[in-house]
């Protein structure tokens, strides 16, 4: 959706669209701060409706549930590290499976990135097979886990500024239901736009460690493309295709 | 931490923003989960996973498109009327704004009954049709296709109605506000 929402902007605050056309409209609010703030007016005239909803105390469990998840979201990464350095029995096995997917997939300069998640993924789920884990991890880490686990397919991205970076690849699944950019060497902050069904999306923006950036993103359907943009021009990008 | 910082300390995600985030608003949320839903537990399942949906994606939401409370409950709302819209139990509250009978608002102890007097009065102003559509859209938790269907309207004369009605009812608030 390219044009702006007109009055659809206010349907959305009211939660009166389909999810189809919801989701048109959230891959439009990724680009158009205009109709983000007449989509934000909407909201706020709808959140003040709530106040005639009669008010009810919510259960201390949920409290400790919903922290209790949001702190093992924000270190899902660092815990499932840890167990790589903590398992030295597993150790073996998973260096083997990220030689061979370093082998056939990736290039030597961000090789060592792509086939740590491999690694540190493959090693999860063989714990979680074990039930080791499972006590460990919350359900959106097994979710992780298992998802990227399964296998994958790998493009490389081509550069349109080559200042702007030295390399990029992306890792994704087939059924579209992840991707995972890796950027060897980036000169600024990056952003990635997925393209899913004609529609630029907004996937967030690339962190870096070290002299690498990377992004995981969880996505909804199969993006034909991607492109990386700093200060709003593409810098790199790339098809993707997919097994039938 | 005021409102604006704290967004952006959540957006960073920082664990002390999303302690603030959930203290300060935990109730409405819950409240408007199970105004929808009809069930307590069940309108926590959807607070808990609407909540961790931003948190984990917090760039879903942008600091210009206003205050992250209003933000959260339409997360939080629309969670929930994709819930109920797939369960067979949304018939019984259907059938009653089907047939016209007045919306019941319930006086609970929690309830600010000062804003929603002031809600109501607000609603009062539109014109019927207008206050109609909110009703159903909002209260009644239809889609925009429901509604024309049910009204025997063009979509394109729901669309303009909600849009109307919600910007006069913004309009009435900020003048209030003032």
């Amino acid at each position: 959706m390219n044009q702006h929402l007109g009055d659809d902007a206010e349907l959305y605050a009211l939660g009166s669209l389909e999810s189809e056309e919801r989701d048109a409209v959230d891959a439009h609010l990724a680009v158009c701060a205009e109709c983000s703030q007449r989509v934000g007016a909407a909201e706020e005239t709808v959140a003040r409706l709530a106040s005639v909803v009669p008010h009810i105390e919510p259960s201390p469990e949920l409290g400790t549930r919903i922290r209790a998840a949001a702190a093992t979201l924000r270190s899902e990464s660092s815990s499932l590290k840890r167990f790589v350095v903590s398992s030295s029995g597993m150790r073996r096995s998973a260096k083997h499976v990220a030689r061979e997917q370093a082998r056939r997939a990736l290039l030597p300069v961000w090789a060592a990135v792509a086939a740590s998640l491999v690694l540190i993924v493959a090693l999860g789920a063989a714990l979680v097979q074990s039930g080791r884990l499972k006590d460990q991890l919350q359900a959106d880490d097994l979710a992780l886990v298992h998802v990227v686990y399964g296998h994958f397919q790998h493009a490389p991205l081509t550069r349109r500024i080559p200042s702007a970076l030295a390399a990029a690849k992306v890792l994704y699944a087939n059924d579209g239901s992840w991707l995972y950019v890796v950027v060897d060497r980036p000169a600024g902050d990056l952003h990635l736009v997925e393209r899913v069904q004609g529609t630029d999306r907004d996937a967030g923006t690339l962190a870096r460690r070290g002299s690498v950036a990377t992004l995981f993103v969880r996505a909804a359907g199969r993006p034909a493309a991607i492109s990386l943009r700093a200060a709003g021009n593409i810098v790199a990008s790339a098809q993707l295709t997919y097994r039938q | 931490m005021s409102a604006e910082p704290l967004a952006a300390a959540f957006i960073a995600r920082r664990p002390e923003a999303f302690e603030q985030v959930y203290t300060r608003n935990a109730v409405e949320l819950v409240s408007v989960a199970r105004y929808i839903l009809g069930d307590a537990a069940a309108a926590e399942d959807c607070v808990h996973d609407a909540l961790l949906r931003v948190w984990r994606t917090p760039q879903s939401y942008r600091p210009e498109r206003g205050s992250l409370r209003a933000f959260l409950i339409a997360c939080v709302r629309n969670e929930a009327l994709s819930q109920r819209r797939s369960v067979a139990r949304r018939q019984e509250r259907e059938r009653k704004v089907t047939e016209g009978a007045p919306l019941e608002f319930v006086d609970e102890p929690m309830l600010d009954r000062s804003d929603a007097e002031r809600v109501r009065a607000a609603l009062g102003q539109l014109p019927v049709e207008q206050r109609l559509t909110i009703e159903l859209a909002y209260y009644g938790g239809r889609t925009q296709r429901e509604i024309a269907a049910q009204l025997g309207v063009p979509l394109g004369t729901i669309k303009s109605r909600a849009a109307l009605a919600l910007k006069k009812l913004g309009q009435l608030g900020d003048a209030e506000d003032k």
